[in-house]
């Protein structure tokens, strides 16, 4: 037999419904501003780095010094040991995912958001 | 009709405490999976593992890069190791029971020259130091036309090595192992074998840009970005299943600029030279040492021929990147690949100079 919606149950309906979204869009939208570089080098623990300001930071390694430049909403491998330039020639990295490599210093810069795009980059 | 019943309070008390745990956890936003980087192997090794924040990653690091110094250090082609001890013997002549590590090795690269004509010969050891790549910085100068001249006129070969159950001897003076393109394969391998012991159920194990799946993340296929070999950013996507390598031979690895020239690592064993022809060559297969072993020899193969060799490797999906930046992909790779802007693309079967243009 069916009964009458009661006035707590109305309550009920609202409150599920509020909650669950806003616990929904907590779970899974992409937190603006939260983009940084995670520089990782053998041995030691990762450093992370907010892209909001200009920056520069040298980091030792064992073949020489690495210089990274940070911008706002990016960062690059700037200089670093190697006859290759292959740091380097990875450019401006802005999207999480994006990510330089340097061998003889053995570091990684990579940018890391809420969500990346990919797994993991083949190259 | 709404009424208002006494024990509806109860129930709003009851329903508002439920969902605001829902909320909590909701706020609870552990990563999707956890990232491992570490050096190991000559090259950065990249682990993603999921789901994220449930396993012990200091021990997987610990047993993963441990494991991987010890293929390194019995595999290094120019450094004290079990290779290198094996290539003494080897010049030598004599019979000898073959170090375990190294075993496996020279049996699938025997194998493999058979099917490449010779293009996949790691036997060619000298020839490879001669160019300046048994260091770890590589640097000039290139062998001279009466070096080069040399070093082909009698090359050894893998079946230069005779095998009798684990003993082996060698036929060849010049006989130098180099495993430089499959050894990573191999590794890649051993490392997932490593993770399923460590109970790990889905994974990727990246060695300097090559990778292979294990696992699912949360039922759906890994999602792999392809870096352009010819410039900046991401030049494709790619999803892969379960127990699905990718590896690539390129032009841009290893090298160095010799007056205005580019030498890189990966040798013609018919000229002697460079390969010429071909920037990079990508091969997907469930098997990581073929795939590395794939990639080197279509890189050799150069344009005109890569589809074949393709096909006598057992190799359905593959992309080679010419240096005018256009792409050529096996009609299989077609539907895996997602390319991120605009881009010449032929699709190859498997026959020598047959191409056809994709819209």
């Amino acid at each position: 037999m069916m009964r009458s919606l009661r006035w707590g149950d109305a309550v009920v309906v609202a409150l599920a419904t509020a909650l669950v979204t806003t616990s929904f869009a907590l779970s899974y939208a992409p937190s603006a501003g939260s983009t940084h570089l995670v520089v990782t080098q053998a041995g030691m623990d990762p450093r992370h780095y907010p892209l909001n300001e200009n920056r520069a930071i040298r980091l030792e390694g064992p073949a020489g010094v690495t210089e990274i430049e940070i911008q706002p909403g990016r960062a690059r491998c700037l200089r670093s040991p190697g006859n290759q330039g292959i740091c380097e020639a990875a450019g401006w990295l802005e999207r999480p995912g994006d990510m330089a490599v340097s061998l003889p210093n053995r570091l990684v810069l990579q940018v890391r958001g809420a969500r990346s795009d990919f797994d993991s980059m083949h190259y | 009709m709404i009424r208002f019943h006494p024990h509806s309070w109860l129930r709003v008390a009851a329903a508002a405490l439920l969902l605001l745990l829902v909320a909590v956890t909701g706020c609870d936003r552990k990563p999707e999976t956890d990232r491992l980087t570490f050096q190991a192997f000559g090259t950065l090794v990249d682990i993603t593992l999921y789901p994220g924040g449930v396993h012990d990653l200091t021990r997987i690091e610990s047993a993963l890069s441990e494991d991987l110094e010890i293929m390194h250090s019995s595999w290094h082609a120019w450094e004290p190791s079990s290779l290198g001890r094996t290539n003494q013997l080897l010049a030598m002549g004599g019979e000898f029971s073959a170090p375990p590590s190294v075993l496996p090795l020279i049996e699938f690269a025997q194998e493999l020259e058979g099917r490449t004509d010779g293009l996949f010969n790691p036997a060619l050891g000298r020839l490879i130091a001669a160019w300046g790549f048994h260091q770890d910085e590589a640097a000039g100068p290139p062998p001279d036309a009466e070096r080069l001249e040399a070093l082909l006129a009698n090359p050894p070969r893998m079946s230069d090595i005779e095998r009798l159950g684990v003993r082996l001897r060698g036929h060849h003076p010049d006989l130098q192992l180099d495993f430089g393109g499959m050894g990573k394969g191999f590794a890649v391998a051993r490392s997932l074998e490593l993770l399923a012991d460590l109970g790990v159920e889905h994974a990727i194990v990246n060695a300097g840009g090559d990778l292979m799946t294990r696992g699912r993340p949360g039922g759906r296929a890994w999602r792999i970005g392809v870096r352009d070999p010819l410039g900046k950013g991401v030049l494709a996507s790619i999803e892969l299943e379960s127990d699905e390598a990718l590896f690539t031979s390129g032009d841009y690895e290893r090298g160095y600029e010799w007056e205005g020239e580019r030498i890189h690592h990966v040798i013609d064993p018919r000229s002697g030279r460079p390969s010429r022809g071909l920037v990079a060559a990508t091969v997907l297969h469930g098997d990581p040492a073929l795939a590395d072993a794939a990639a080197t020899t279509l890189m050799i193969a150069g344009p005109e021929d890569w589809p074949l060799y393709a096909r006598r490797l057992g190799v359905e999906r593959a992309l080679v990147v010419l240096p005018d930046g256009s792409v050529e992909l096996t009609p299989e790779m077609v539907p895996r690949v997602e390319f991120r802007r605009e881009i010449v693309r032929r699709i190859r079967a498997a026959e020598p100079g047959v191409g056809a243009s994709v819209p």
